[in-house]
């Protein structure tokens, strides 16, 4: 019989244990050399295949925060309770590589590893601080080591040489004792002594003082604290207890050591017992004067450590880690003598054995720790056995299949209802009531009840509710309760049924029937939960309010009020108490405690077809069926893990990127998924931790409670927030301070609170703006309508004044001179005069009529055309006159636009200058002068006459001042040069931007 | 119609032309004579006193200085002497300023010059020539402005039948047989309204001044 990982591989001592262990080492229990292996506990293990680096564990050690450090041979991991994770360490140290010596806690329980490189390494909050030990001990592998009250930490080399280190000062303690190299171990005791047991030596230290014990002792020594004050040593063969001042004890001869085993670590745990990790030999636990062997994956042992909680955690070397517990379930199996593993019922006789029927036809009971399966010899015939219920008197009653019922009294059975005639397939329950009825539910055919020896058939006829009859119980009132397959509950009293039907929950129908002091019915439902009937009402409480397990197969009521639930995916345990208060609504949320893989109880489901599936056994055992078993357990023995769990933030995922300093941090917007992921170390029962969480205080509710390590939330809105996150133990037991992180998330600039203010008011003040433009632009445009009509006004006033000024006078003045004619028509060479006058006006008046006419049409608005009217006019004007006119006007002139306004101006100012040199010059000759810049057209008009006349050349004259108008009108400038001998000159300079249209 | 002493005439006129033309034909007119010619509103004012001519003919449309103007203050150097306008266009608006103004009446230059002697010899009479359009604007003067504070400045009840006899078309001559009063009271009336009117426009121009 070989060890497995992962085993409950002790035996069961009670029932079969000797004569398995006089086959496990095939020597006799008498020998002092073997040990016997306790059934009282059980270990599990981890392996390298769970996530260890390693398979040589070297140390082992709880930290402050309730992880569990796990110094490998190749790696320094943490570790939850379901997973190693690699420590992380700060520079120049890789955890993930080291070789751990040794592992232990510092006075402040910080986590210290001796790593073989040489040093040792201190945990600094989450990363370990990697300090080393100079002065010699650099090169060498730490040994051993231990802290003392002032935190100093005493380490103990290969060569003996002794080191202590305070506030990383290193002092130097040389090698105490013989100076011989070899293996050595420091303890600190309840006092604050350091002990060193080095080769064959034993001593203390006094300050630095090494004290001797004593010496010459078998090697290798190994020392530990004692509880009791001093330290535990193990010699080559014998165990020792040592306290300071007082002489050494001898407690015992460690025989099974054989001189080929050593001790490797030693722990003296909180319950007083001294475990020895050995190697060669495995882990023997000391109590009471007694060793016995624990099982473990190796027989290697390098190091013991225990937990907060009372874990015993052993490291092996190739074996992995060992986690061992004290075992409070037993399992009969066929292993143990069962004629089955799948147990259907249990049935005490007044004996005080347990009788239990099987699948495959096994009947058996269960006596003073010894199991007798009836046979042959017995009388059993091997029918089917489905259910049991015993009688005062001794015998036991038995439904079976095809069968019916039988009676076994005093070795012999008697086959009722077939010797009654009835034929019944399936009797799935047993209930003797205090009357001494005999109640049997079958599976098709109703409920039978034999009273002195006659035998009453019940069907739905009679009342019931369904002909297939589940479960059948006798409350304090001497009722009947019968449960049925669909669901029906009734109750037989005074020699009637009475019905109770409720379609509200939902379930294939009543397993099991438990009724309560306080006159409550409860039904155990294939689906349903737990229901409760009380005062006439129905109540349900199932895996919404925390339970397990929606199939309760088996109902037992413990004396401190647990209700114990055998369900189709486990055992667990709910206070009835809280189940009441679930069921009146006053609290939603059912505290469980389930028992699975950490108790040994992996993948039971236990079975309650048939009824009683569970009993109570004289001394207060529980007996539950399984199909891998009776599971038999002392209810008040069962422990519960009440150390508040520490509940850590892992990793906090932003987006899916991890944050590297997640406490207080500031995310940037768009937060589209928040992950956080958090653990809480659990080491009883990992696998039962669960977990609620929220995120702000204010807005929401605890999530629903879930094992899920991980809370997920999707689009966290801009702000300041709270993660929180609480978690209970495998027991139950919750931390409801949790842990929390703050963040913040930075908003998008249009989630900021100005934001809005600042959008409206830029709206606004566009909206203004943009109303403003087109106002300005309308504006604009009617202003340029306005322009333009008033520039047509303006043209059209240009026109009618000239009409009036150059023809009006005109036509006036021939309309007089013809009176004048009228006066003189007696005087023909006076009248004569005036008719000549009369002509010469009116061809004046057709010459300023064709300029007029010339200036107003849109075809001559061009420089050329106005050049060569220029031209043709000046020729025309002076002609009359006998003043020579000459032009100086380029050939070819750049083809400008001008406007008719810029022509007429230009026109009637140089008409009015030539008309000024023949009123006044008495020149001989006139130049005209034309000049196109690219920016300006000059004109200048310059005769050979007198100057201009004194009056004229004084400001405000009329003629000149006419002239400097028109110019000035068309942003132009004039300059005027006269003297008496060369004459004058006008020069007008004309910027082309204000000639065009 | 009775034989009386030579009316002398002043003219300003800016075209050197129409001004001779006019000289000439106020020169060929027996009982006219001719005292002075101006150019510009300008010179008028300046050599007006030396002249002292009977009737003033004044061309509305002057450079610079315009008749208007010159005809206002003409009036204030010489309140009694009479400013007859001449105009080339029915320019009603710078006529009735130029009747605001003092201007005695006005004649269309485009008249014949025999009509344009008689109206002289009226206004040296007394007369006040008025065409029916030029009534209108006098009364829309009057009803626009509303009744004056001062009781002299607002029309009498005879003013106003006058003077809507006028608007209507009505000659002088028919005014008086409409009335059943001689002409030469027409002519009072008449003179009488323009006076008004420019009581008006003086208390206004005053009023103006003191705001």
């Amino acid at each position: 019989m070989s060890f497995c990982r992962a085993t409950f591989s002790g035996g069961l001592a009670l029932l079969v244990g000797l004569a398995v262990l006089c086959s496990w080492r095939g020597s006799a229990q008498t020998s002092t050399n073997e040990l016997g292996i306790s059934a009282a506990f059980f270990s599990q293990s981890w392996q390298t295949e769970d996530g260890l680096p390693n398979n040589d564990v070297h140390g082992v050690v709880q930290g402050a925060d309730g992880f569990l450090w796990v110094g490998t041979r190749h790696g320094l991991v943490r570790f939850d309770g379901a997973h190693f994770v690699p420590g992380r360490a700060e520079d120049g140290l890789n955890l993930s590589q080291i070789s751990v010596w040794r592992m232990g806690a510092n006075s402040e329980g910080k986590v210290v590893a001796a790593i073989e490189a040489g040093g040792v390494a201190v945990e600094n909050h989450e990363a370990f601080e990697s300090f080393r030990i100079t002065n010699g001990l650099y090169s060498h592998r730490v040994l051993h080591f231990a802290s003392d009250k002032q935190d100093r930490l005493w380490a103990v080399a290969l060569d003996g040489k002794v080191e202590r280190v305070s506030k990383g000062v290193v002092q130097s303690l040389g090698a105490p004792g013989t100076g011989a190299s070899g293996p050595s171990t420091l303890a600190t005791d309840r006092d604050g002594v350091v002990w060193l047991a080095s080769k064959d030596t034993l001593g203390f230290f006094q300050g630095d003082e090494f004290v001797l014990v004593t010496n010459g002792l078998p090697p290798p020594l190994f020392i530990s604290p004692a509880r009791g004050g001093g330290v535990w040593l193990t010699t080559a063969g014998t165990l020792f207890r040592v306290e300071k001042g007082q002489s050494v004890i001898k407690v015992s001869r460690l025989p099974w050591l054989a001189g080929e085993s050593n001790v490797r670590d030693l722990l003296e745990d909180r319950n007083g017992a001294l475990w020895l990790g050995t190697s060669r030999k495995g882990l023997i636990r000391f109590n009471s004067g007694r060793f016995e062997s624990v099982a473990t994956s190796h027989n290697n042992i390098l190091c013991l450590a225990e937990d907060r909680v009372g874990n015993l955690w052993v490291g092996t070397q190739g074996g992995g880690l060992n986690c061992v517990r004290q075992r409070h379930f037993k399992v009969l199996d066929s292993r143990r003598g069962l004629p089955n593993d799948s147990v259907f019922s249990f049935a005490e006789d007044t004996v005080g054995r347990v009788w239990m029927a099987t699948q495959d036809g096994g009947l058996c009971y269960w006596s003073n720790s010894v199991i007798t399966v009836l046979g042959e010899a017995q009388g059993w015939q091997r029918v089917p056995p489905l259910c049991l219920a015993a009688d005062p008197h001794g015998g036991v009653w038995i439904g079976t299949q095809k069968y019916g019922l039988l009676h076994w009294v005093d070795g012999r059975f008697d086959y009722l209802t077939r010797d009654a005639g009835l034929q019944i397939d399936l009797l799935n329950c047993l209930l003797l009531d205090h009357a001494g009825r005999m109640w049997a539910g079958s599976m098709l055919e109703g409920l039978f009840c034999v009273e002195g020896g006659r035998v009453k058939t019940y069907t739905t006829k009679d009342g019931l509710p369904g002909n297939g009859i589940r479960s059948l119980i006798e409350d304090k009132h001497s009722a009947i309760w019968v449960g049925t397959d669909d669901g029906g509950l009734a109750r037989f009293n005074d020699g009637a049924f009475q019905k109770f039907t409720h379609a509200h929950w939902v379930g294939d129908g009543v397993r099991v029937l438990l009724a309560t002091d306080d006159d409550a019915i409860w039904m155990g439902t294939v689906g349903g939960g737990l229901v409760r009937f009380k005062s006439g009402k129905f109540a349900q409480v199932n895996s919404a309010q925390g339970l397990p397990d929606d199939s309760i197969q088996e109902l037992m009521l413990d004396e401190a009020g647990w209700l114990w639930c055998g369900a189709s995916r486990g055992l667990f345990r709910v206070k009835l108490n809280d189940v009441n208060a679930a069921a009146d609504g006053q609290t939603a949320w059912v505290p469980a405690l389930s028992y699975g893989r950490s108790e040994g109880l992996p993948d039971f489901q236990f079975n309650g077809d048939f009824q009683p599936a569970a009993c109570r056994s004289l001394g207060g055992r529980f007996w539950f069926a399984s199909v891998k078993g009776a599971v038999v357990f002392l209810p008040e023995a069962m422990p519960q893990n009440r150390e508040v769990p520490n509940v850590c933030i892992e990793a906090v995922l932003c987006n899916g990127t991890a944050l590297k300093t997640p406490d207080e941090s500031l995310l940037p917007p768009g937060v589209r998924r928040l992950e956080f992921k958090f653990v809480a170390p659990d080491f009883t029962a990992p696998e039962r931790v669960r977990y609620r969480h929220k995120l702000d205080d204010g807005s929401a509710d605890w999530s629903p409670v879930s094992a899920e390590a991980t809370a997920v939330y999707t689009n966290v809105v801009p702000g300041r927030h709270r993660f929180r996150v609480i978690a209970c133990n495998g027991d139950g037991t919750w931390n409801e301070q949790g842990t929390s992180l703050k963040f913040s998330v930075a908003p998008f600039f249009w989630q900021t609170r100005w934001f809005v203010p600042l959008a409206v008011a830029v709206g606004t003040l566009l909206l203004a703006a943009s109303v403003r433009w087109f106002a300005l632009r309308r504006l604009q445009r009617r202003i340029a309508i306005l322009e333009a009509e008033h520039a047509l006004e303006k043209e059209r006033g240009r026109i009618a004044q000239d009409i009036h000024d150059e023809l009006g006078a005109n036509l006036n003045n021939i309309g007089w001179l013809a009176d004048l004619g009228f006066r003189h028509r007696e005087q023909p060479g006076v009248l004569v005069q005036d008719l000549e006058k009369i002509a010469a006006t009116a061809r004046q008046s057709l010459s300023a009529m064709d300029a007029i006419v010339w200036a107003l049409n849109p075809r001559n608005d061009s420089s050329e055309n106005f050049v060569n009217y220029i031209a043709h006019f000046a020729n025309e004007f002076l002609q009359p006159t006998g003043i020579r006119c000459r032009l100086d006007i380029p050939i070819e002139l750049p083809v400008r636009p001008m406007s008719t306004e810029a022509r007429h101006h230009l026109f009637l100012a140089i008409k009015e200058a030539l008309h000024n040199v023949v009123q006044h010059s008495r020149a001989t000759e006139v130049w005209v002068r034309l000049a196109d810049t690219e920016t300006e057209l000059r004109i200048s008009i310059a005769d050979n006459g007198c100057g201009l006349p004194a009056e004229m050349t004084r400001p405000g004259q009329d003629g000149m001042d006419n002239i400097r108008r028109r110019v000035e009108a068309l942003a132009g400038n004039l300059r005027v040069e006269t003297s008496a001998n060369s004459g004058t000159s006008l020069h007008l300079t004309l910027p082309w931007a204000r000639l065009k249209p | 119609m009775k034989p009386s002493p030579t009316i002398n005439i002043a003219i300003v006129e800016d075209d050197p032309k129409c001004r001779e033309s006019l000289q000439a034909l106020l020169r060929e007119s027996p009982g006219f004579q001719c005292v002075g010619a101006f150019a510009s509103g300008e010179a008028a004012l300046e050599g007006m006193a030396r002249l002292r001519p009977d009737v003033v003919l004044m061309d509305i449309n002057l450079p610079k200085m315009s008749g208007v103007e010159c005809t206002r203050q003409l009036k204030q150097l010489f309140p009694k002497l009479p400013i007859v306008m001449l105009t080339a266009y029915d320019d009603s608006d710078r006529i009735f300023r130029a009747l605001q103004m003092g201007a005695t009446g006005y004649l269309l230059k485009r008249s014949p010059a025999d009509e344009i002697l008689r109206a002289v010899q009226q206004v040296q009479l007394g007369g006040a020539p008025m065409s029916n359009y030029i009534a209108r604007k006098v009364v829309q003067s009057f009803q626009q402005q509303g009744a004056s504070d001062k009781p002299a400045e607002n029309l009498s009840k005879r003013e106003s039948e006058v003077l809507g006899y006028v608007a209507q078309g009505y000659t002088n001559k028919e005014v008086a047989e409409a009335l059943g009063l001689s002409v030469e009271t027409i002519h009072a009336y008449l003179k009488n309204i323009y006076t008004k009117l420019h009581v008006r426009s003086r208390t206004e121009a005053v009023m103006k001044f003191r705001q």
